[in-house]
């Protein structure tokens, strides 16, 4: 029947719209219901052999049948909250209920006499009542079912709705047997007639209204209970072939919503599944979809990181540039005056020999140390590419220090280096670890020009640690890190300093992590802070000469030009 | 060039320090050299000094700031600055504050020469 074709949950028997299929299908059923009927019309008056358990095992049936059909509109009724379905729901329930106290009652059934009643005309009297109420609530179904219906919060719940509505119908079928099994009855019911007409009604509504797969299946449980009922009307004796006959239209009547109910729920779960899978596929598209784009993302990060890096070389080139610039325009300026010192000597009547003398043996001296800075920085930048080789942390740190000298002596500080002594050679780009190492420096002196009330002291220390690990360590007794700025600090852009950029730590710590190292930064506990990195040593190639080992006495002061060291 | 005029250095370099005295005594001045604002400003030589040599950037009080203080003391020195940074705001300052004239080191001694004469002018 029902393909799955609306994976919607929220459509349902109440309001799914019939296929033709179903359409068929229903038309099939009506019309085999009517041909049943003309089949045994004419035989409805002869008598078959009476079958006491039929009743208890006929009405247990629809019993459980009708039970289970009203629990699952009921549930229903509770998803879409519609009156049409609680009231069909109510009709099912008082059919199963009202059933107990006919069975019990029949003659034979259970007793010869019936339980209770007057062995003839109380059956009848219930038989009625039960073919009055549910032809009602099916007539209730058809009137109600096109309401709008809405949910708002002043409601009361679907639980206290539904336990209300099966209390009254149990108070309905509990008086109305009371009523009928303490009166005596001279005469059949005649609630045929009003029984016959809800049921009219009931399937005329219906036909008018017919909308959904349930209104059709519902119009052929109508034409079902007429047709039973026009078969115990008019073939009055019990255990005839009508008597039998009728009670199996009154088994369709109870069994088909609930069969229906049961596909339709079937259906449901299959397209929900699908559903689900086809959900499932979409999270899974969507989630690779997320990834690419997360990686793409990283690529453009990892670009953009490499081109900060770039900018920040320049940008430090750009910052040594002016160094250099100031350390040669220095000697220069010695040469030059003292050249030209030199000249006017020589030219002078009287020549003083040892000031020209001592003028060209200064210019010399000032040339040399010219030069000296010259070498140090082609050594700083004949490897401008990024290239890992063997190198030696201990002299690639000496010569950053050498290039900051002048700064250091410019603002007073104190340097003290440890070296460790016999220093394993690493595998690493020896520029790229010089920046970083400038960067530590930059970022020391800045922290301590502002410190006055106390000697500027910078400790330079390099250390092998677990072996296979170099520590370069850089501690001043500056302002220290603020709390704050601690978060933050290698963030890009982020900076303390009126005129720095923010890029220099972040960059560092993706140099250092390039080299699958750690930069770290740390309080000191006294004043100041302390930048450090480590850095795995590294596939070494080719061992470096042993250095020897550069303490305070013997280092800067050897390395540098002289100067006038405070 | 006609009378000799005492012209006091004060630069951090020591081979400015070394060399500008001969050149100035060449030019027929007479010289001294400080290696900082501070150590000038207790020489006892301010009085003495016709024209002050001064660099700008040096550790602890710079050239600016003995400019100003020289001001505030009342001290009329003509001031040349020298510099090895090549800033045109800090010599336009320099000048603004009454300067005699800002050179960028190295300097030539036509260049030397023509801005002592201005300042001694």
């Amino acid at each position: 029947m029902a393909a799955s074709d609306s994976p919607d949950p929220e459509r349902w028997l109440s309001n799914l719209p019939p296929t033709r299929v179903h359409v068929r299908w229903v038309l099939t059923l009506a019309i085999l219901q009517v041909a049943a009927l003309a089949i045994c019309w004419p035989f409805r008056e002869i008598q078959l052999a009476r079958i006491d358990g039929f009743i208890p095992v006929f009405e247990g049936i629809i019993f459980v049948s009708d039970l289970i059909t009203a629990v699952l509109l009921f549930s229903q009724f509770a998803i879409h909250r519609m009156r049409a379905l609680l009231i069909l729901a109510c009709g099912y329930l008082s059919s199963a209920l009202i059933i107990v106290p006919h069975a019990l009652a029949f003659p034979g059934a259970f007793v010869p006499t019936g339980l209770f009643g007057d062995a003839f005309h109380s059956t009848a009297w219930l038989y009625w009542f039960w073919h009055l109420l549910f032809p009602l609530a099916l007539l209730g179904y058809g009137l109600t079912k096109d309401e709008k219906y809405e949910l708002s919060s002043d409601q009361p719940s679907s639980f206290t709705v539904i336990g209300l509505s099966v209390a009254v119908i149990v108070g309905i079928v509990c008086t109305t047997t009371f009523f009928v099994v303490t009166t005596s009855y001279s005469h059949p019911p005649e609630l045929f007639i009003v029984s016959m007409l809800a049921c009219v009604s009931a399937l005329a509504v219906l036909w008018l209204r017919r909308r959904s797969l349930l209104d059709h299946w519902l119009m052929v449980v109508a034409l079902a209970a007429i047709l039973e009922m026009m078969l115990v009307v008019l073939s009055p004796n019990r255990f005839s072939v009508g008597f039998y006959a009728g009670r199996l239209f009154s088994l369709l009547t109870s069994t088909i919503v609930l069969m229906v109910l049961l596909e339709e729920t079937t259906r449901l779960y299959a397209s929900l599944r699908n559903l689900n899978e086809t959900l499932e596929e979409r999270v899974l598209a969507e989630i690779r979809e997320r990834l690419e784009e997360r990686k793409r993302a990283e690529e453009a990060l990892n670009a953009t990181r490499s081109e900060l890096a770039r900018a920040t070389r320049v940008m430090t080139l750009g910052t040594l540039a002016a160094t250099i610039a100031h350390e040669i325009n220095q000697p220069l300026t010695g040469i030059i005056t003292n050249a030209g010192t030199c000249l006017r000597m020589l030219d002078s009547n009287l020549p003083n020999i040892d000031i020209a003398r001592e003028a060209t043996r200064r210019t010399i001296r000032d040339g040399n140390r010219a030069s000296e800075i010259i070498a140090r920085l082609r050594s700083l930048f004949s490897k401008e590419e990024a290239e890992k080789k063997s190198m030696d942390l201990n002299e690639a740190a000496k010569e950053v220090i050498a290039l900051m000298m002048t700064t250091l002596q410019r603002y007073e500080v104190v340097l003290i280096l440890e070296f460790a002594d016999s220093l394993p050679s690493i595998t690493a780009d020896r520029v790229q670890l010089q920046q970083v190492i400038l960067n530590f420096l930059q970022n020391a002196i800045d922290a301590m020009t502002t410190v006055d009330e106390m000697p500027r002291r910078l400790i330079i220390r390099t250390a092998c640690v677990d072996d296979d690990q170099i520590r370069l360590s850089v501690q001043d007794s500056g302002v220290g890190i603020d709390p704050q700025a601690m978060k933050r600090m290698f963030d890009p852009f982020y900076t303390t300093k009126s005129e720095g950029m923010g890029i220099g730590l972040s960059v560092s710590r993706s140099i250092i992590e390039n080299h699958h190292g750690k930069l770290v930064a740390t309080p000191n506990n006294g004043p100041g802070a302390t930048f450090s990195f480590t850095i795995p040593r590294g596939h070494v190639a080719d061992t470096i000469a042993p250095q020897v080992g550069v303490v305070q006495s013997q280092g800067p002061e050897k390395m540098l030009p002289k100067g006038n060291h405070k | 060039m006609t009378q000799r005029s005492f012209v006091s250095v004060v630069d951090d370099d020591e081979s400015v320090r070394e060399s500008l005295p001969d050149l100035l005594r060449a030019l027929g001045h007479d010289a001294r050299t400080f290696k900082s604002a501070e150590d000038f400003l207790v020489s006892g030589q301010i009085d003495n000094t016709k024209c002050l040599i001064l660099d700008f950037s040096m550790p602890g009080m710079n050239g600016l700031d003995l400019q100003q203080e020289l001001k505030k003391r009342q001290k009329g020195i003509p001031i040349i600055f020298i510099t090895a940074h090549k800033d045109n705001e800090i010599c336009a300052k320099a000048l603004d504050q009454g300067a005699s004239a800002c050179l960028y080191k190295p300097f030539s001694d036509t260049e030397l020469i023509e801005a002592l004469s201005t300042a001694l002018a």
